[in-house]
Formats: C-alpha cells, structure tokens, sequence
C-alpha cells in the first residue's frame, strides 16, 4: 500500500540537507493513508450576504504518504492548502474524518488507554509560534517538565523532582539555553529562545517522531539559521525522524530529503528534494519556486512570469483539477486550435462568468456595441459572418450565432490581452451575447461545449513512483488525452 | 524597466545612474525616533540618514526591532505616543512647496527643498496622501469592514481632492481604519458627499491595479475580497492621491509567495507608470534584491551599511550584512548547513546600549576599537553611495585585537543576563 518512493531515487550525495544523514532508505515509520478533514462551518460574512448554506471545508482530501525512519519529509504549500491540517491530524490532535495513520504499522486513529499514550510520548510537535504555544504563566523549567509529569517520567528515578529537573536542565543546555534560565518566564526570552523552548519541550519525551509545524516561519532569519541547524543537529543525534511544514520552499530545501507539496487540500508532487527543486514537474510547483524572490543582486534579471488569480476557496474547489483556475499550462481540447496564453484568458473568462462576476451588463460591456470601445472587430465580425459551422453548433446554436452576427455583437478587442481571433473569438462573442440577452445557462455550455478541458473534468491523480506529479501532462492512468499533450509544455520533462 | 534599473548600478564613480545624478526626492538626516516607557527610553531610530531619488525604489532592510518600520512612520509624523521623532531633518523636494514656507518658515527652506520637520503641523499632514502615501501589512486594517470597496476607495479620492481645495474640510468614514486615519485625522467631521467623478476614478484605480471586473468589484465588501485582491485594493487606496512617495511597510509580507509575486510586479509597473519614488520596507532580502535599486540594512535603530544593490549584497563590508547574507536559505543551492548569526537582537534601552558598535555581541570580527566607541558612518569602496557604520571600511580585521572571549561564550553570556 505504499508508495515507496524515496530509495531508489536518492541520488549519490550520500547525505544531504542539513540532516547530514545517510539515506532515507529505512522502513516506513509512519503512513498516512487517504486521509480527509473536513470541517463544517458557517456564519461568516460572506456567507450571510450571499446567503450560502452550510458547506464542508475540504482542509485535507486524501492525502496519502509514507514517512521513513530518519528522514525528513517536507510538507509545503500556501496557506489553507491543509499542510498544518494533516500534520495535526496524523497525530491526531484533530478528529480525521476519513482515512488511516498507521505509526509502525499500527493504526493510530484506533490507539486507546496506555497504547495512545505511549503514542504521544514518541510522536509530537513543535508549533509555529512560539510566543502562544506557551503558557506565559509557567517558568522555561515547569514548561519543559509538563510533559514529564503529565507522562509521569521519569518512572524509575528514585526522587523523581530531583530527576525531572537534571532532566529538564539537560534538555535547556541542549536546545542553547542554560540551566540558569530555568526560573524564567518565556516573556522574558526572545523569539528564538522561546523557540529552542518549544523545541526542548517537544523533546522531553525522547519522541522518535516530530512534527515540525511551520517552526521558524514567525523568527527573523538570522535566528531562523539557528534554529534550523539545531533541528538537524538534534535529528541527528537523537535519531529523529520528522515532517517539516512549511510555506517557505527555501528553507525545505536545507533541511528535508523529500518533499510533498500541496494545492488545496492535495498532494500534487511529492519527490526527492534536490530533483523536485531542479525538475519540478507540476506546472503550480514550478511556479511556487519561480515565486520566491532570491536574494541575490541579479534577481531582477530572472524573468517570472507570477500566477494570476487566488487560491480557490476550499468550500468549493475546482472540479477536476483543482490548479485549473490558475495553472499557466492548462490543456485544452485536442481538437481546438489555440494559442496557450489565449487558452487561459478564455478559462479566465468562463470562471468569472459561471461565478458571477461577468453577468449581463459587463457582458454587454465585453461586447463591441455600437462602436465604443471596439478598436478593431474586423476579425471577429468577419470570420463570424460566414456562419461556416451552422451544422455543427445545430440550429438553435445557429440562430444565436445569427444574432450574434448583428453590428451590437462583437467581441472588444481589448477583452483578451493574448491573441484570440477566427472562430475561438466567434464562440466567446457568441456566449456573451447569450449572457447579454440574460442567458447564463446557455452562454456557459456554450463556452463549454466549445472549451472544455480534460482539466476541468478528471481529476488528475498522484501516481507512484519516486517522483510523481498529479497533473494530465503526465501519465495519468484513466486520461490518455493529457499524456498526448506533454510535448506542449516544453521543458517539463 | 527591469533593465532601465539594473542598468543604474556600478558605474566606476558610483554615480553613473541617472538617478542619483538628479536631486533626490528626499533627504533623510540623523533622524532619531524615541520611545519614551516605563521600562526607559528606547531609541527605536537613532541619527538614519538616506536619500531617496525620483523615480526610485529604495529598499530598507531589517530584522523586527531594527527600527524599519519606525522610520517610515517617523517620515510621515506617524509616531504615536510614548514615542516622539526627537531630532533629524526630512528634507523633500518640491518648489512650489518651497516658495509658499520661504516667507513665514525660511529654517524650513533651502533651495528647492523643504523640511517637513520644521513646517506646521497642518502643512506637513496635509502632505499625507497627495505627497506621501503609505500601504501596510494587513490590508483589512486599512478598510472599515461594512462600506463598500469602491466607496471607500471614492471617498478617499474625494478626501484628496477637497484636501488640495481646502485641507481642513473633509473626513471620511474610514476614518479609524489606517490609510483612512492618516489620510484625513485632524481634519473637520462633515459627511462627506462623493461625486460620481471620484466613483469612476475609484473603478479606474482597481482596474489599474489589476482587479478584473472592477465596476463589479466595486460594489462588494471588504471581507468579499481575497487577501491578494484587498492588498491590490489597498494599493489602490494609497494611489487615489497620486502620491510623489509611497512608502511600502512589508507590503507583501502576510502574503503567500505566488500572490507576492503579483503584487511585487504591481508595484514594479506602476512605480514606473507613475514615476513615484517608492520606499520599500521589508524584512525580505530577496524582495529587496527583486525590488529596489538601492538599499539601507538596518540593526538596533542604524543604519549599518547602505548604498547600490550591488554594494550591499555583493560587497558587504558590515559583518552583520554578510551575515544575514549568509544566514538566509538559497532555494536553489542545497549548502547542507546555515551561517547563522548567533546571539540576539540588543535590546535598544537607551541605557544600556551604550558608546559602542551595537553589533559588537554578535560580530565575529569584533575587535577592542569595536567597544571602545561608536563607529561613525562612513564610505568606502563601491558605488559613491556605499555607506557603513563599522570600523572594518577603514581597516582589516586583526584577529590579535579580537574582543576577549569566543563567540559562543559572548552569546552564552548574552542571553544568560538578558
Ligand atoms: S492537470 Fe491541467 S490544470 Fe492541472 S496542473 Fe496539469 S495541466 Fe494544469
Ligand atoms: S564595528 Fe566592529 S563589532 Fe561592529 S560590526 Fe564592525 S567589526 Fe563588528
């Protein structure tokens, strides 16, 4: 059942990141197999003023991965993509709503009594901040003892206090801080030091597992640095084995050997970490990387070319795809002859139009009408005057592109930035017409039956393999289509 | 423009941009800002000094406590209480400004420049907006939750406008919210009255910074808009003057990384659309090195090292420069291990910072001469415009006269008493 992928591709480094590891060719510690967490809620703004009913926030859907012993995998993507959702979750800290966790082939989510607690003493986290994940009323020292109390550690020590607190200043001295700092309030320490707390804290249990949750993304980066090589050095010496979420792909890629990345509540790459950073193969991937700016005096002469658009809200994904309302790559239909650039503008399009934002009177704006705005209709007009595809479109289409022929109907040139003309440019006048006359419903098919896209209908799936990409320009089992068009995106393989 | 930009740096006598052939927009000198608390007084900027060209963007660099932030609300008199700008000169171009101040405020003047810390207090507020702008962090901070997107985008054109007509006439009802604050405290209650004019203009600003559907757009709520969309929104807001500066307090910060991306070139585009000087404040090298020309790096209130882009990150001479250099993660080099800088920011009590380098605890060159007083800010060598505050622009490092001590005994020893 899993999808063993980190061995095999390893390449010769040996060790690599921070970690100075080995491989992480050991067995599995720890596998998550298709888990979802929903969540249901409603009441906020929006929802009121649109009147939206009651709908579940699909946080995590299906995500599946297979930690080994040792290493460190990477979890990144933006906020809301369920990265600090399935941490919490796989350790169950949150409720799963489906799916399995198996921590050394036993299934977590069925642990009770004295079997989940020997769970969370070997499996635990360290939070993101560290200025609310401690309780301002408990010294650095009661902080990093809680756990030992709460687990009643250690058990065999003949004065137990007189133990726990050698413990505790051990724990301090290792993390960088002093046994002198033991009485202290963490108000009292800096950003890092609460930090080095937490991290003394999470590892007062001798845990073999941790789930590192964003643990330096609220430090400045000189403290960042410090952080970040304590953690590989504690991996190391305490044979840890972790999942590192994180938003900020740099810093993934000093400290982990695999990475995972996420799009709204999926996984839709997961690889070794030098070749997804090298060959990022998902067009989101490829463009979270060509998004960070590098700090280096020639940035300004590396081209990006940024994403348009915003996250989806997780209430409602995409269907099939859920990176099609953004990705650059989007594949249309094979036989439609279209320019890429002109492809996305025109999916652009249909998404504002099935959501709202273009209705009857934008449409009508969109459209030439009587000269304003229309630089140049000479294409559209023409091309479309010759009704060539009546028997193709059927009549009821035939008659709306009649209308659609009329002087009030042709497409503003300056409604795509990309070249879009002949009959690609007819069909959108065409479906803005019908949007004008107040005809959504017929102006979305029609923009559909023409546009569709293999995206928009199949969700891709994850393969196996060391280094699979959940996308249609890649070999997707059920869509041929997708795996037709992988020369289009060139560069990608 | 990327190039028009690129091309400006490392002529061989550091002057060759035509920006810094020109008289700056702004000259910023020994501006001090301090915080005045119970705990003592805390010199949260201390003596910055920095031009800002026309056309422009400068960058500030700094960790949290550097002071970055604190400087751009010192330059737009922004400083609440307990704090107070407490010394320095913001010298801004503008000869129409000059002739009016001449008679009444001639300390104010000098040549075409006036200082807006010698003006009276109307005329220097009277400069947020139409010469100063600002846009911040968090967005949702600079919009009232229950008027419209559009309207209060209208209202602040139209608090702009009347402001040119008669500065003390208008108020808006985002007041309270950030921009809207700045750009209308002091000013009369009167409800305000927005004409179809300033509508429209509020639809043209969305669309020019990139909001689809604009007219539509317009008319939804704040909490109706993305994060990315309200910062687009807000840049927006901070436009309806037409401001000569727009200073920009880690504008993209709370952002995810490919929405930073947009608006990074949003504010590349239209700084050149609209050929205003931008300041950009961040904590992000890497936005400084996509964004700016050149760029000030802050640490404990100074300004350590400044100058072109290529002064900065590729001949550092600060140690705490090159060690933020090195301490930040490269995406696309694997370096198995960080450099960090060890230790902790200081603490900017006035008391106990004392005459000295204030990097010093940290330093990994720190030598004796380094405590003994405070390095002044000096040249050396790069662009005209290299500046830095340490002795190592006038001598190598000597380790015979390093400070006493490792550095992780100096750092065990900061942290224990701090
Ligand atoms: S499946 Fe289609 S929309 Fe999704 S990433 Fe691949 S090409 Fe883009
Ligand atoms: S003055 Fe001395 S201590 Fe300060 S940064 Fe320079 S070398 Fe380091």
């Amino acid at each position: 059942m899993t999808e063993e992928d980190s061995g095999r591709s390893r390449n010769d480094r040996g060790k690599r990141g921070a970690t100075g590891r080995a491989n992480a060719e050991g067995d599995v510690l720890l596998e998550v197999e298709d888990l979802h967490k929903y969540y249901f809620e409603r009441d906020t703004l929006t929802d009121r003023l649109l009147r939206r009913e009651a709908r579940s926030v699909q946080a995590v859907d299906g995500v599946s991965l297979a930690i080994h012993r040792g290493e460190t995998l990477g979890l990144v993507g933006e906020s809301g993509c369920g990265k600090s959702t399935t941490g919490e979750t796989l350790l169950r800290l949150r409720e799963a709503t489906d799916g399995g966790v198996y921590f050394e082939g036993e299934s977590v989510f069925d642990l009770a009594g004295e079997d989940l607690m020997a769970f969370r003493r070997r499996a635990g986290i360290v939070f993101q901040d560290p200025y609310s994940s401690l309780d301002p009323r408990m010294t650095v020292g009661q902080l990093v003892a809680e756990p030992l109390s709460v687990h009643g550690e250690p058990a065999d020590a003949e004065n137990t206090k007189e133990a726990r607190r050698e413990r505790v200043d051990e724990l301090l001295e290792r993390v960088g801080l002093s046994h002198s700092q033991r009485d202290r309030y963490p108000h009292e320490f800096s950003g890092g030091q609460r930090q080095r707390v937490g991290i003394a804290r999470a590892l007062a249990l001798e845990p073999d597992f941790l789930v590192l949750d964003e643990p330096v993304s609220a430090l400045d980066v000189s403290v960042q640095a410090q952080i970040l090589n304590l953690l590989a050095d504690l991996q190391v010496e305490f044979d840890l084995t972790y999942l590192f979420i994180a938003h900020d792909l740099s810093v993934v890629r000093h400290l982990c050997d695999r990475v995972a990345v996420m799009y709204l509540g999926e996984i839709i790459e997961r690889g070794p970490t030098d070749e997804l950073f090298e060959e990022p193969r998902h067009p989101y991937t490829q463009a979270l990387l060509e998004s960070v700016p590098r700090a280096r005096s020639d940035e300004r002469e590396r081209a990006i070319d940024p994403l348009a658009g915003d996250v989806p809200s997780p209430r409602d994904p995409p269907s099939g795809c859920r990176f099609r309302t953004r990705c650059p790559a989007v594949i249309p239909p094979d036989d439609l002859e279209i320019a890429q650039e002109g492809y996305r503008e025109v999916m652009d399009l249909r998404e504002r139009l099935e959501s709202g934002d273009v209705d009857a009177e934008r449409a009508r704006e969109l459209l030439a009408g009587d000269g304003g705005g229309a630089a140049g209709e000479g294409t559209t007009g023409s091309d479309r005057s010759n009704g060539s595809d009546e028997s193709e479109h059927g009549d009821r289409r035939g008659r709306r592109r009649a209308s659609a022929v009329g002087e009030e109907a042709r497409l503003r040139e300056d409604v795509f930035e990309a070249d879009l003309a002949g009959e690609n440019r007819a069909v959108v006048a065409e479906a803005l017409n019908s949007l004008a006359d107040g005809e959504r419903a017929e102006a979305i098919s029609i923009l559909r039956e023409r546009f569709e896209s293999v995206c928009e209908r199949t969700p891709p799936v994850l393969q196996d393999g060391p280094h699979p990409a959940a996308c249609h320009l890649y070999d997707q089992p059920t869509e041929r289509r997708g795996a037709d068009r992988t020369e289009r995106s060139a560069g990608d393989d | 423009m990327l190039e028009d930009r690129a091309g400006s740096e490392d002529a061989p006598d550091g002057s060759g941009a035509d920006t810094t052939t020109a008289d700056p927009i702004l000259e910023v000198r020994n501006l001090s800002t301090q915080f005045f608390t119970a705990e003592g007084q805390v010199n949260a900027v201390e003596s910055v000094s920095f031009d800002v060209y026309d056309g422009e963007i400068f960058g500030i660099v700094g960790e949290s406590g550097s002071g970055k932030s604190v400087t751009a609300l010192s330059i737009l008199d922004l400083v609440e209480s307990p704090g107070r700008v407490t010394a320095g000169e913001i010298w801004y171009r503008n000869p129409d400004l000059a002739d009016d101040m001449r008679d009444s405020h001639p300390e104010a003047v000098e040549g075409e420049y006036v200082d807006t810390r010698r003006v009276p207090t109307g005329v220097r507020r009277s400069l947020r907006g139409p010469t100063f702008s600002m846009i911040f962090q968090d967005p949702m901070s600079s919009f009232n939750p229950s008027i419209t997107v559009g309207e209060q985008l209208a209202e602040a054109i139209e608090v702009q406008r009347r402001a040119r007509a008669n500065p003390r006439s208008t108020r808006s009802r985002t007041q309270g919210y950030g921009l809207g604050r700045f750009l209308t405290d002091s000013l009369l209650p009167s409800r305000s009255y927005v004409s179809a004019e300033s509508r429209e203009r509020a639809t043209g600003l969305l669309d020019q910074v990139g909001i689809p559907d604009s007219a539509e757009r317009a008319a939804e709520y704040p909490n109706q808009f993305s994060g990315g969309m309200l910062q687009r929104a807000m840049v927006a807001q901070a436009l309806a003057g037409e401001p000569d500066v727009l200073i920009a307090d880690e504008p993209t910060t709370a952002l995810d990384v490919t929405i930073q991306a947009q608006i990074l070139d949003l504010l590349a585009d239209l700084q050149d659309e609209e050929d205003m000087s931008v300041i950009m404040i961040t904590h992000d090298l890497g936005v400084i090195a996509r964004m700016c020309d050149r760029v000030g790096v802050m640490y404990a209130g100074e300004i350590a090292e400044r100058g072109s882009l290529t002064d900065v990150f590729d001949r550092p001479v600060h140690p705490y420069t090159e060690g933020l250099l090195e301490s930040i993660p490269d995406p696309d080099d694997p370096a198995p291990r960080l450099q960090p800088i060890e230790g902790n920011v200081p603490s900017l009590i006035d008391s106990e910072m004392g005459n000295r380098c204030y990097f010093a605890d940290r330093c990994p060159k720190a030598m004796d001469e380094c405590v003994a007083e405070k390095p002044a800010e000096v040249d050396t060598a790069g662009s005209a415009e290299h500046r830095v505050r340490c002795v190592l622009a006038e001598r190598e490092y000597d380790p015979t006269r390093a400070l006493s001590g490792t550095e992780e005994d100096r750092e065990r020893e900061a942290s224990a008493d701090d």
